[in-house]
């Protein structure tokens, strides 16, 4: 009886996760390699930074949508210890008129989730609205071992 | 049983109503760093002056003649070596016998001077960092003390510093 009602609660968590339809959706696009090569002493004493690197592309016909970003995965060198303005976010343009409270400065990523817009219910003439970020590292200095970083970004889009 | 499926589909049935339905994508990257490191200099021009008698005794001390800044993302080492076994002397009537090992270095603050030669020899070690990361920026101390075997002259000598990673 136990295993039943834990599938049950997978099926039902896997649908929440997973679902996505013609009414809501989202879509990131990386327009650039989420790659940055660290092999002199300019570019570890300067921030590094992607223009326009990524595109969010929202559909909300059904109702008001909220879409947030966070770091889901990091691995590094040992020996190097992250800082938690490492990789950042920032709003470069978008093309929606429904969006609201966007967050237009630099955004840390971390392990929680932290907003970026909300969208209202668009017109259901409207297939969807773009969301354009530059992709920064800040410079650590020397503190960065040599070695290869790996991460993950995930952006959540939860409807309202 | 069919009280406890009755209660499981109520319970799903209701969470569905009220779920806020969340959406997601995912994008990777990656950093890729090297072993990055920079050595640099400032003055390091010395023309020390031999003009008394205890200067030829004792030896002349050029102290911080250079200051010396490194950068570094790995622990490192530095270290110095003589260009040649010999000074040279700017004419003829020099001496071309003065060793490089009456020319000695060390880190200012340290006691221990190194004389030279032309192996490489660790002046300072430190931990990965900037210029303001401790023991990263320092100065260089000389002592040349040539004795009174060699002729009046101006002697040329080249120094070989090498920075590396330990």
């Amino acid at each position: 009886m136990r295993e039943l009602f834990f599938g049950i609660c997978m099926l039902f968590g896997g649908v929440r996760t997973l679902a996505q339809n013609a009414n809501n959706s989202i879509t990131v696009f990386a327009n650039t390699s989420l790659s940055f090569i660290l092999d002199d002493p300019s570019k570890m004493e300067q921030d590094q930074t992607l223009n326009n690197a990524i595109t969010i592309r929202v559909a909300s016909k059904k109702k008001d949508v909220t879409v947030s970003v966070k770091l889901a995965a990091f691995t590094y060198p040992f020996g190097f210890v992250p800082a938690s303005n490492m990789l950042q976010i920032k709003w470069v343009s978008d093309n929606s008129n429904k969006d609201y409270n966007l967050v237009t400065n630099p955004i840390s990523l971390q392990a929680l989730d932290q907003h970026l817009f909300s969208q209202e219910k668009m017109k259901s003439n409207v297939q969807y609205y773009d969301y354009i970020y530059d992709f920064i590292l800040k410079s650590q200095g020397y503190l960065m071992v040599p070695g290869n970083y790996n991460f993950s970004v995930l952006f959540t889009m939860t409807q309202n | 049983m069919k009280t406890i499926l009755a209660i499981l589909v109520l319970a799903f049935s209701s969470r569905q109503a009220a779920a806020q339905y969340s959406y997601s994508a995912s994008l990777t990257g990656n950093v890729s760093v090297y072993a990055i490191q920079s050595l640099t200099f400032t003055g390091g021009s010395v023309i020390p002056s031999f003009n008394s008698l205890d200067d030829y005794i004792n030896g002349v001390v050029a102290n911080n003649y250079v200051s010396v800044g490194v950068k570094s993302n790995v622990s490192w080492t530095l270290s110095v070596q003589a260009e040649s076994a010999f000074f040279t002397p700017s004419s003829q009537s020099g001496s071309t016998n003065m060793p490089c090992s009456v020319l000695s270095v060390k880190q200012s603050g340290s006691n221990n001077y190194i004389p030279l030669s032309t192996n490489s020899q660790t002046i300072k070690t430190g931990n990965k960092g900037g210029l303001n990361n401790a023991g990263n920026s320092f100065g260089l101390d000389l002592r040349y003390n040539p004795g009174f075997m060699y002729k009046g002259d101006i002697y040329n000598l080249g120094l070989i510093y090498t920075l590396t990673h330990q």
